[in-house]
């Protein structure tokens, strides 16, 4: 969030349904190492960013 | 950690990331007009927090996290990192699950669909990918 506003409806419903699915240890790691990587600034998708991502995934076998 | 001097808190997260806030903010709008939307009465005691000198009081989270223009959730965790101890972390988490900012939903969103809903462990290949992707 850059907004500075309070989230949009559809921003508080993904939130709230992603609390009731329970993160998987997993993905308290990959968390936990985009919080290490981007030093804490909470960094928000970008396309490119999100394309890399997506690259670690295609690269596997 | 800065006890001797009075400053308990100036090696906090917290502390660290309101210092980097500010100054990117500044040729928007200075400490001092920051402190005054976040309702602080006195405007010294953001540069106290941002010293170290105090801590961010929970109930002020909402309102510095709006004139910082950053995500609560991420601010909520750094200041009940500045409590103290991982019990308090714990309790938290133990109640709450996972604290996660709007920005992180999305990235886990991001994950899910990329790796197929397999629930990818991160390889060390990944952890330097994400470095390459977030590092400056």
């Amino acid at each position: 969030m850059s907004s500075g506003e309070e989230p949009s409806t559809e921003g508080w419903r993904r939130i709230a349904d992603l609390r009731d699915r329970e993160i998987t240890t997993n993905e308290r790691f990959w968390l936990d190492v985009i919080r290490l990587a981007s030093r804490d600034s909470d960094p928000a998708p970008t396309l490119e960013k999100v394309q890399k991502l997506r690259m670690i995934f295609h690269a596997r076998p | 950690m800065n006890n001797r001097q009075g400053k308990p808190y100036a090696g906090t997260r917290l502390a660290k990331y309101l210092g980097k806030r500010i100054l990117e903010l500044r040729p928007k709008k200075t400490q001092i007009a920051i402190a005054s939307e976040a309702g602080f009465v006195n405007p010294n005691m953001l540069a106290m927090i941002k010293a170290g000198t105090s801590k961010l009081p929970l109930d002020r989270v909402s309102t510095l996290a709006k004139a910082l223009d950053c995500d609560p959730v991420m601010l909520f965790q750094l200041a009940v990192e500045q409590l103290g101890g991982d019990t308090t972390d714990l309790a938290v988490r133990q109640i709450f699950g996972t604290l996660v900012t709007e920005n992180e939903v999305a990235w886990l969103e991001e994950i899910r669909r990329a790796s197929d809903h397999i629930n990818p462990s991160v390889t060390s290949k990944a952890r330097s990918a994400i470095r390459g992707i977030f590092g400056k």
